[in-house]
């Protein structure tokens, strides 16, 4: 708006820090997108319910509204704000990280949770936005200065210490979330292309690594493990099935398995709504959280789903603009980290169901059940849409 | 908090060399090609997954569907009643897991002592390795227990520690065992139909198994909501047969008692209704049981009441006589000399049993003379008599419900030889099923029509829908009424006073023909000495023929082996059994008198009543009460007659047939006293008793035949005369009254 351009409001330096007129001035595009997400979801989510329970349907619909007041919220709160809270976020997500290692609830093979009696907590969850959070601080307070390797490096580091904690869980989705935040954020912020280079260049020698410890490694026997670094035998057998998926399609390839089946039999236009069979007969598990895109792969086939890819594209592109568009760093730091945490999931999800990557619990935005998760989105959707609101304002000393 | 920006323009040129927006527009740009990349590959990868054919994961999926067979039980039959005749039960079958026997020899011992099995043979087989070295995974024990209780079963489970195990299999179950079993035929152990009905029908009783595919859960269980294919089992009919389970009993029980009384070697017979050609009852005698087909030899099993062809005999002579009646050559009355028993026509002596000179036709034919045949024979002609028998069906399959049935054996025209216009006419060189023989009698008992005999009325599927309906063909006419009349009475005189005497049923006025055939030499040439085929074929109620039955006895070993006394009495039973059965109304033989002849010694009872009742009719007025009397009391007050006369009336009676049988008294009350009395005159005893009954006048009659006098004389008003008495007499005027009444018949 012609109002807020820089000309006219040199003179506003204040900031209001809650202001629910930004729920007037919301760009119309991003919810459209997120609405359209979400309804997808709501289908979805009603052919995967009906073969277990319908109530899973009406809480993600239900999920969705809370979420949208969330997001309401979050927009109405200037971005500046909680920015300068990001240190406090980020001791506390520290100590949470270091408070499930100890006291947390074992769900799964990983302890994720803290018990707080009323509500669960999973502090890795919400690691992912404190240190969208804390990255964004950090960049802006160091601002050119990233270009140099010390300040470069130490953001390596603030992003390493939850890291670690989150893969001492062990949690490898979230922590692997953080990895590429962290780049992406970096990037953003102008650091030196070399610098960057090195890094993933380090992060790829993984691989090797990885392959090393994989070469002699027979998924029928558990041996212990010799060093720190090595993988644990299930997330060994994760890859290995990954990697020979002809193996054990009935163990822990399983998942791999039926889901291409589930995906692949779905063909160009998919079997029609509420008849994927798949999915209905349990031959996917968890077909109403972290599988569900095979569900709908199944059921819509290759239109369907390329749609859904469509739209989520469009969404994470949409808050890329918002990034890009925004006149100050921080708003454009803030939304790449935003955008590149909810494409981790949807990339590294849907990757997993067509078998592009081994196994681990990574939930589909809007798709996947789960109202943590869900209000983790919503947060995200929040934060995004609330960057533009900045856009035009000029703050100078 | 103040609040500033990160750099100026100044700053970000000094640091990317070009404008800040631009810089980081260009670092954007790289971000956003990332996830454009990243979500391409996504894409390609999902595009790849879907659309490639190659991955065929949509044959993969198919590994997920299930297939199940669905087996329907083969069709039952069943009598016309419902009744079931054949059905498929389960039979538990015991079978061993080898690979689960850690004693083999043990074991078979075991199995030894409860079974009766060879142990040697068991432990062999279950210790037979294939060429891996494996053990194999089924085999039998003992298959078909069928008498086995459930806890002979278990015990044997139990010792066997679950090496053994029951398997329950389907086995076609003959719940009425021998019981029309030649008919039917049975299923073998392999469930292939083996003969008779079961093999004819067997498109419609077998039943292919369907199936049905769905998608199997994760469970591996088929989900019938998901069926994606249904082929339902096909077939398993059931068969409604024409038979009556209970005649077919009588039949059967009848024909078990004669022939072990004639130690005869087997017999047969059929019991047919003639209007629709339906088969009431089919028996083949001696019987075996299909539930142990196994157990009796291949002969024994074959129907050979629609197989075995033999000489109809005298049986046959029914052809020759409706022929010549029908071409008008002969009239009962035409007058056949019989040569007095020898007679050599064509160059082989025929002989007579009842040697008889110069008599009518009727009489020959009621007494069978061979001579009087093979001259009627010859006023047919060779062309005539081939056509005949042609137009009765001899020579063809009658049914087509029975596969192997036998067409007889007739030969052709041009292979006729010098002796057999001898032959033919009395039922020689010509052999014949019993069912045709039941066909040919059926022309006369159903007014002249050929009839196809079926066994099957209908099919029905599982839902009842008919999938098979016996459809009668068009009906061909081959006798004309008035000669299928006389046919009747002709037959009807046969059992009244000719070889078939021993047929003679009270309750129902049957007609039927004997028939005594010698046994062709199945070595060829001539005959087998001594040994005979006893046939009797008739058909019951005269007034309206409701059945056929032929009956046949083959090779009966005593002296008397004539179709009337060996066939006769089986004949009388399952007849008269099946008539009351069928609940069809009475058609009583009456005697000359109108009076039923009932039990002899019933008869002789009433004797001494008579003379009293005479003297009564002399005093008492004309009334109801006394009409009722003048039926029960006005009793044979003449001694035994000769053959001729009782024939004579008989025959008369059977002319004009009436039907319902019995008398119905008439009330008087309606009638003019004044009425004069009418002319009895050349009235046979039928007409005249009618006549004087619908006027309420007691009578007196003297003498058989028809009337030649009467007392009170014609026009003498009715209400005057208390008793008329009537003159009969078929001496005097008779062969004219006779000649007119056939003249009179010709022109009609």
């Amino acid at each position: 708006m012609a109002m807020y351009s820089a000309e006219f409001n040199v003179h506003d330096a204040t900031m209001r820090v809650v202001n629910p007129r930004n729920i007037l001035r919301i760009d119309w595009m991003l919810p459209i997108f997120v609405i359209l997400l979400a309804a997808a979801g709501w289908f979805t989510m009603y052919s995967a319910s009906r073969s277990s329970d319908v109530s899973y349907f009406y809480r993600q619909v239900a999920f969705f509204f809370i979420g949208a007041a969330i997001t309401l919220i979050i927009v109405c709160i200037d971005y500046r704000f909680l920015v300068s809270l990001a240190p406090v976020m980020y001791a506390v997500i520290v100590l949470l990280l270091v408070a499930v290692l100890l006291w947390g609830t074992e769900i799964k093979g990983g302890k994720r949770w803290l018990r707080f009696g009323l509500f669960n907590l999973q502090p890795s969850e919400t690691s992912k936005i404190v240190m969208v959070y804390a990255l964004t601080w950090y960049l802006t307070t160091v601002g050119p200065r990233i270009r140099n390797l010390f300040w470069f490096l130490l953001a390596f580091v603030i992003a390493g210490v939850p890291m670690v904690l989150i893969l001492k869980q062990p949690n490898l989705g979230t922590a692997g979330c953080l990895a590429p935040l962290t780049i992406v954020m970096l990037w953003v912020a102008g650091c030196k292309r070399w610098h960057m280079a090195v890094i993933i260049g380090l992060g790829l020698s993984v691989i090797p690594l990885l392959w090393l410890q994989m070469r002699d490694f027979d998924p029928e026997i558990e041996t212990p493990r010799k060093a720190a670094y090595e993988l644990k035998h299930y997330q060994k057998k994760r890859i290995y099935t990954f990697l020979h998926p002809e193996y054990a399609t009935r163990k822990s390839g399983w998942h791999t398995y039926q889901s291409k089946i589930t995906v692949g039999s779905g063909g160009l236009s998919g079997k029609g709504y509420l008849k994927g069979t798949q999915t209905r007969l349990n031959y996917l598990p968890e077909h109403h959280t972290d599988f569900i895109f095979s569900l709908l792969a199944e059921e819509h086939g290759f239109v369907g789903a390329v749609v859904v890819i469509g739209l989520f594209a469009a969404f994470l592109l949409r808050g890329l603009m918002y990034a890009r568009d925004c006149p100050e760093m921080m708003g454009t730091l803030l939304a790449s980290g935003i955008v590149t945490v909810l494409a981790f999931h949807v990339f590294v999800n849907i990757a997993i169901t067509i078998g592009l990557m081994p196994v681990t619990g990574i939930p589909l935005p809007f798709l996947s059940y789960g109202g943590s998760f869900y209000m983790t989105t919503m947060i995200c959707v929040g934060i995004l849409l609330n960057v533009p609101m900045r856009r035009g304002l000029m703050f100078i000393n | 908090m103040e609040w500033r920006r990160l750099e100026t323009d100044e700053e970000t040129r000094k640091r990317y060399g070009e404008a800040p927006d631009k810089a980081m527009h260009a670092r954007m740009r790289w971000v956003m090609w990332a996830f454009l990349v990243l979500f391409g590959a996504v894409g390609i990868r999902l595009g790849f997954l879907h659309l490639n054919p190659r991955l065929e994961l949509t044959q993969e999926e198919k590994l997920h569907i299930g297939k199940r067979v669905l087996r329907e039980t083969r069709g039952e039959i069943f009598d016309r009643n419902g009744l079931f005749l054949a059905m498929d039960r389960q039979v538990p079958s015991l079978w061993v897991d080898p690979r689960e026997v850690k004693d083999p020899q043990g074991l078979a011992g075991k199995l030894q002592a409860k079974l009766g099995i060879d142990p040697k043979e068991l432990t062999e087989r279950m210790t037979q390795r294939d060429q891996k070295g494996n053990l194999q995974k089924f085999v039998w024990v003992k298959r078909w227990l069928e008498d086995a209780p459930e806890s002979f079963l278990r015990e044997i489970e139990d010792f066997s520690e679950g090496a053994v195990s029951v398997q329950y299999e389907s086995v076609r179950f003959y719940p009425q065992r021998d019981t029309a079993a030649h008919l039917l035929g049975f299923v073998n152990r392999a469930g292939e139909a083996s003969e008779g009905l079961e093999l004819t029908f067997n498109d419609y009783l077998k039943s292919e198994p369907g199936n049905y595919t769905a998608r199997k859960d994760s469970g591996r269980r088929l989900l019938d909501s998901l069926t994606l294919e249904y082929t339902p089992p096909k077939g398993g009919d059931s068969v409604q047969l024409t038979l009556d389970t209970d005649i077919q009993h009588t039949l059967e029980r009848a024909l078990d008692t004669r022939m072990e009384e004639t130690k005869a070697l087997g017999a047969m017979g059929v019991v047919m209704n003639p209007n629709t050609g339906a088969v009431l009852a089919l028996a083949t005698r001696p019987a075996f049981d299909p539930n142990k087909y196994d157990d009796f030899p291949p002969e024994l099993r074959k129907n050979a009441a629609l197989i075995d062809v033999f000489e109809p005999g005298s049986s046959f002579k029914i052809v020759t006589a409706s022929a010549a009646l029908e071409n008008g050559l002969v009239t009962p009355d035409t007058m056949i000399n019989c040569e007095g028993g020898t007679f050599n026509p064509y160059g082989h002596t025929v002989r007579d049993f009842h040697k008889m000179g110069v008599e009518p036709f009727r009489k020959c034919f009621e007494e069978s003379s061979n001579i009087a045949m093979i001259k009627v024979g010859a006023m047919l002609g060779p062309e005539r008599l081939n056509d005949w028998i042609q137009r009765y069906g001899f020579g063809k399959r009658t049914s087509r419900d029975f596969q192997l049935e036998s067409p007889g054996i007739f030969p052709k025209r041009e292979k006729w030889s010098r002796l057999t216009m001898g032959s033919l006419p009395m039922g020689q060189e010509i052999a014949v099923t019993m069912i045709q023989l039941g066909r040919a009698f059926s022309v006369i008992a159903n007014g002249g029509y050929l009839v196809e005999p079926y066994f099957v009325e209908r099919a029905l599927s599982r839902n009842g829908d008919a999938t098979y309906q016996h459809q009668r063909p068009e009906r061909v006419r081959i006798l004309s009424p008035n000669t299928v009349k006389t046919m009747q009475e002709l037959c009807h005189l046969v059992i009244l006073h000719g070889t078939g005497k021993d047929a003679l049923i009270p309750e129902y006025r049957a007609g039927g023909k004997t028939g005594t055939a010698q046994i062709a030499n199945p070595n060829g040439g001539g005959y087998k000495e001594g040994a005979f085929t006893a046939v009797f074929a008739g058909f019951a109620p005269v007034a309206n023929p409701q059945l056929v039955v032929v009956i046949v006895v083959k090779e009966p070993a005593i002296r008397l082996h004539f179709g009337g006394y060996v066939c006769g009495p089986v004949f009388k039973e399952v007849m008269r059994d099946s008539l009351v059965r069928l609940n069809v109304p009475e058609d009583p033989v009456l005697d000359e008198n109108g009076q039923r002849i009932d039990e002899k010694g019933k008869k002789k009872e009433k004797e001494p009543e008579k003379i009293a009742s005479t003297d009564k009719k002399t005093k008492t007025a004309p009334a109801k009460p006394v009409e009722a009397d003048a039926e029960s009391e006005d009793v044979d007050t003449v001694s035994e007659r000769s053959v001729e006369d009782k024939f004579a009336a008989s025959l008369d009676q059977m002319v004009v047939p009436l039907a319902g049988a019995k008398l119905a008294a008439h009330s008087v009350d309606g009638i003019d006293r004044a009425t004069p009395l009418p002319d009895f005159t050349g009235m046979t005893k039928r007409q005249a008793l009618e006549k004087l009954r619908t006027l309420g006048l007691p009578w007196d009659q003297h003498g058989v035949g028809w009337v030649v006098s009467q007392d009170p004389p014609a026009g003498t008003p009715v209400g005057d005369v208390v008793l008329c008495s009537l003159e009969f007499s078929n001496r005097k005027t008779a062969p004219e009254a006779q000649e007119q009444k056939h003249d009179e018949k010709r022109t009609m």
